[in-house]
């Protein structure tokens, strides 16, 4: 029965917080804001994360570039089969992809063709698309934008089409035939999919030349092997394995540098100046007081017990409290101010909602980083007191 | 117990709670991820449209840490979102070390 909760020691700790009312607030309110940050960004930061691993399996086996001189350079399409003969190798896809700016908006658009338009993807492309019609899609060979796209064309009222420069200073006029839907806005926003003949087009490229290729494997397990294999066959080549594109993704925040080291910075120094201000020796108020309960028969045990319960009580409802604003300010006002943090300076914002992702491990070192340290600052000045002798501290 | 015990212990039993519900309602909820797998799987590229000031960050996967100097090897990252997006590691070349000699006088 000894570690049963003492409900006197209970009622006499919260009494005491109360007691020093306009302190514990301010602590309470520090503490409440401190937690409420670092765990608001980092809720941003996981979700955006799992956003990403929600795709992973999609994404190819693995991608070849070309580099020259330390840039990526077209692909020429006669390197195809040379990669086909890899044993293990099932297809080889050629992508025709880039970026194309937008003058008007300042803008960078992701241009992406695909090969065309076929009636066995019917489904898939009515699936993705708001307000769609397969067939005048195909006749037009129009294109599909994203939803941040067609917005900044219509701002420059490009209602239903869109003139592309060509690099030879010629346009080319392509219809906008469907916008895909808002719910895949964080992939989709700066997307335009057209044709690779289009894409060709705009871009003025050769018609024996790709940006990279796409290489599907039979066997998952043969991805590395293929990899070196391709690797050596042309010295050039940049290989990205879905493997690497899973470290990558899971490498997407720098946690060492830049923001997050900036906020881990000044939440240290927030945090110890609370605990500061703690350990650096309690108020002669409270030495007296700790002394008169030793003299009115207290032991070191319930006074140590009294302290632990007044700063448990006072860090766990700082926690909760953040923790409850935090997700509420995340996940359901879609974290006002601090995603742009996470969006830069880009013209083309996307209007997203971030993905509910629980992170119990970063809950769980937020809360061990917090609360009990906060709770040592408290108890280790106190047992310094109390362990004196009564008349000493109340003198 | 007192007024302010049970009003302290009623808050943050409540706040507990509030928690809980908050998890389980955005949980259930659904995220459409089917269609965002359809949509990765037609387009095949890596990464996400939420920052696509510059290439190395929009396809940052696709991208080495040389990304940065194809224009200039002197330019220097100017971009807001490079503060929070770490360079894609996967060509795993560190940072060059070059360094400009101090001249002798």
């Amino acid at each position: 029965m000894q570690n049963k909760i003492n409900r006197f020691l209970l009622d006499f700790s919260v009494l005491s917080i109360f007691r020093r009312g306009s302190k514990n607030i301010f602590i309470f309110f520090v503490f409440t804001l401190l937690i409420f940050l670092l765990s608001s960004i980092l809720f941003i930061s996981n979700s955006i994360k799992s956003e990403l691993d929600t795709t992973l399996n999609e994404l190819p086996d693995i991608t070849v570039q070309r580099l020259q001189a330390g840039r990526a350079i077209n692909m020429p399409l006669s390197r195809v089969d040379r990669l086909l003969a890899i044993e293990g190798v099932k297809a080889v896809i050629p992508r025709v992809w880039g970026y194309y700016y937008f003058a008007n908006a300042g803008v960078n658009f992701s241009v992406v063709g695909i090969d065309s338009f076929e009636d066995q993807y019917r489904d898939l492309y009515s699936k993705l698309c708001d307000k769609f019609d397969f067939d005048r899609l195909k006749k037009d060979s129009g294109m599909l934008v994203g939803v941040g796209v067609k917005k900044i064309l219509q701002n420059s009222f490009y209602g239903d089409y869109f003139n592309f420069v060509k690099p030879d200073g010629g346009l080319t006029k392509i219809k906008i035939d469907g916008v895909f839907k808002g719910d895949t806005k964080l992939e989709s926003n700066d997307i335009i999919l057209l044709t690779s003949q289009k894409a060709r087009e705009i871009f003025g490229m050769n018609k024996n030349e790709a940006v990279d290729f796409v290489v599907k494997v039979a066997n998952p397990t043969e991805i590395p092997n293929i990899a070196r294999k391709i690797t050596t066959l042309y010295p050039d080549s940049r290989v990205v394995t879905k493997e690497d594109l899973s470290i990558s993704y899971q490498n997407l925040f720098d946690y060492k540098s830049g923001l997050f080291l900036a906020l881990f910075v000044i939440s240290a120094f927030t945090f110890f100046m609370i605990i500061y201000d703690k350990a650096s020796g309690i108020s002669s108020d409270e030495k007296r007081e700790i002394g008169i309960l030793k003299a009115v028969g207290w032991k070191i045990d319930d006074i140590l017990k009294e302290k632990f319960y007044e700063a448990f009580i006072l860090s766990f409802a700082s926690f909760v409290t953040a923790l409850c604003l935090s997700l509420f300010y995340v996940y359901f006002l879609n974290a006002p101010l601090l995603k742009n943090i996470f969006i830069g300076y880009s013209t083309l914002k996307p209007a997203f909602d971030l993905p509910f992702a629980f992170d119990f491990q970063t809950n769980a070192i937020i809360f061990f980083l917090t609360v009990p340290i906060y709770i040592a600052a408290t108890i280790i000045p106190s047992w310094r007191v109390a362990s004196m002798d009564a008349d000493e501290v109340m003198r | 117990m007192s007024f302010k015990t049970k009003f302290v212990l009623l808050f943050i039993l409540a706040t507990v709670l509030l928690i809980s519900i908050e998890t389980i309602y955005l949980s259930v909820q659904d995220k459409n991820s089917i269609d965002k797998r359809l949509f990765v799987r037609l387009v095949t590229l890596p990464d996400l449209a939420i920052s696509n000031e510059t290439h190395y960050v929009r396809h940052r996967s696709l991208s080495d840490t040389f990304s940065i100097f194809s224009n200039s090897p002197t330019l220097s990252e100017n971009f807001p979102s490079t503060f929070v997006y770490n360079y894609s590691e996967i060509q795993k070349n560190l940072p060059s070390r070059i360094e400009v000699a101090k001249q002798d006088k």
